[in-house]
């Protein structure tokens, strides 16, 4: 899943946005499934996901000055970053979380976070019906029933778009794998 | 397996995974169609990753007045419905949010409300002034049981005046003096229209002078009647009912009534009258075609209306009556102390009845 081929396109790229800060975007696209995937395991919902991911890539942005580097990927620092966030979050909520912030170099390379990114950019790969049902369905949790009366189509198609779907992701998350 | 029940079967286990939110254990088909699922529910929203994306854009050119919305701003019902899209960043792809702009057109916006609203307030006071200069008015106000005769003893203020006038106090002469209650200010214009109230016009001082036909400055070569710069409705660049650079109803450069450079009088306010029905004749004084002037002192009190009216000049026919009837029902805005204060004034009104 890595878009950067290599550690040393990802060095040339990470100094062409400290030069140049509009070079972000392309960290941010290389990077955001991964950070997005590892900070939604750990909240409680999708709008505090969002939340904490944009103040991940913000400060990443703003500090992107200091960073330094020393072989690691990139996407590590940012979920250090994530990490940080969340933790920071959680304190002035006095929950009783704890993030492990240990390995975090590694857990770029988390199986899970892995197959959730994955899913992601597959979902934008999806035939456009298909794409359609899932974002309602999984997203904005609507039922069938209602996806088919905003459609104007029937239960039954939309089931098989799902089914579809589902399908489809299945089989490609499974090629990658291989 | 028949395709439909295929379908319908994990739609229903879909929907029981979203209700209890736990992950599915079973291995089947169904089982792994699940886990994606399970794994989809945390999927972003297409328009998130993009409006990120802008943000992130905007902050990298204008890094220190970027415009990151706080988090609980991000997913306003506003930017929800689609209102206001160039705010909300809704539907315009990868073209940066500029919300600085649209807080300018917000402040450009209230500027000119607020300009249109000042000029609201000018409108209104200067129509207001108008309507106190040249409509019905009433003249002479003193403090209701004050005595003001202990004070005119001494004089010592002087008095000023003016319509607000571009043009310089026109050619003329200075007005009557009386130690009086002033009746009615001076001035050098004509009347625009016929006033309810026909009395002399004086200024309150207690010097003779040497009367003249026009009032008006006697250094100026104006001809065109002008009652000088001044505010009230008196003559000169004073303040008030009376004549010269002064304030008040006096004579002079001073304060108050008399004359002099001295200070005196209580500093009040006129009530200004706001509302005023005409008289009805009577029917005896219609047949008859009767007409004059009815002449009375009224109390204002601090609620604006007129109590304890007594006739200081009869007419009859019926005539006093209606006269009393309708000043009743005349509401002024009350007299003011120095500090504001409404305080009840004595005042000599005279009302007319005249047939045509």
């Amino acid at each position: 899943m890595n878009a950067v081929a290599n550690a040393a396109d990802e060095r040339l790229l990470i100094e062409a946005a400290q030069h140049d800060p509009s070079r972000f975007a392309e960290l941010y696209e290389n990077n955001f499934a991964r950070v997005y995937a590892f900070i939604a395991r750990r909240v409680q919902n999708r709008e505090e996901a969002e939340d904490v991911t944009a103040e991940v890539f913000h400060q990443a942005l703003s500090k992107l000055g200091n960073f330094q580097w020393r072989g690691i990927p990139f996407v590590a620092w940012l979920l250090r970053i994530a990490a940080n966030t969340l933790a920071d979050r959680w304190q002035r909520e006095s929950r009783s979380h704890e993030v492990p912030t240990d390995g975090l170099e590694e857990a770029g390379a988390d199986q899970a976070i892995e197959r959730s990114a994955m899913l992601f950019q597959l979902v934008e790969r999806l035939p456009a019906d298909q794409q359609l049902v899932v974002l309602r369905r999984f997203v904005e949790q609507k039922s069938v029933r209602e996806i088919a009366q905003e459609l104007g189509r029937t239960e039954g198609a939309i089931k098989q778009l799902q089914f579809r779907a589902l399908q489809t992701l299945r089989s490609k998350v499974r090629s990658n794998h291989e | 397996m028949n395709n439909h029940k295929v379908f319908d079967e994990l739609d229903q286990a879909i929907d029981q995974m979203m209700a209890d939110g736990e992950k599915p254990l079973a291995q089947d088909e169904i089982g792994e169609l699940l886990k994606i699922a399970s794994d989809l529910r945390h999927l972003p929203r297409p328009d998130f990753k993009v409006q990120l994306k802008a943000e992130l854009e905007w902050q990298s050119w204008a890094p220190v007045a970027s415009p990151r919305l706080k988090p609980s701003t991000r997913r306003t019902p506003i930017a929800d419905a689609d209102v206001l899209p160039t705010l909300a960043g809704n539907g315009y792809g990868l073209y940066p949010i500029r919300r600085a702009n649209f807080a300018v057109s917000v402040l450009l916006h209230a500027a000119a409300m607020l300009v249109f609203l000042a000029l609201g307030v000018v409108i209104v006071k200067n129509h207001a002034k108008d309507s106190d200069l040249h409509g019905q008015t009433i003249t002479v106000l003193t403090p209701y049981s004050a005595n003001i005769h202990a004070t005119q003893k001494k004089p010592g203020g002087g008095g000023g005046g003016g319509e607000h006038n571009k043009l310089q106090t026109s050619a003329g002469g200075p007005p009557k003096t009386s130690m009086r209650q002033q009746l009615a200010p001076p001035t050098a214009a004509p009347p625009k229209e016929e006033s309810k109230i026909m009395v002399e016009p004086t200024v309150v001082a207690d010097l003779k002078l040497a009367n003249s036909e026009k009032v008006g400055d006697q250094v100026s070569k104006l001809m065109v009647p002008s009652s000088g710069p001044g505010t009230g409705a008196g003559v000169g660049s004073g303040q008030g009912g009376g004549y010269g650079t002064g304030t008040g109803d006096g004579y002079g450069p001073g304060g108050r009534y008399g004359h002099g450079g001295g200070m005196g009088g209580n500093g009040l306010t006129k009530p200004k009258l706001i509302y005023s029905p005409d008289p009805e004749f009577s029917e005896e004084a219609r047949k008859s075609k009767y007409q004059g002037i009815v002449q009375m002192t009224v109390l204002v009190g601090i609620d604006g209306r007129v109590h304890d009216a007594h006739i200081t000049r009869s007419l009859g026919m019926g005539l006093d009556e209606k006269a009393l009837e309708t000043v009743k029902l005349w509401k002024f805005e009350p007299a003011k102390a120095s500090d504001g204060t409404p305080v009840a004034v004595s005042a000599s009104i005279e009302v007319n009845f005249w047939l045509y």
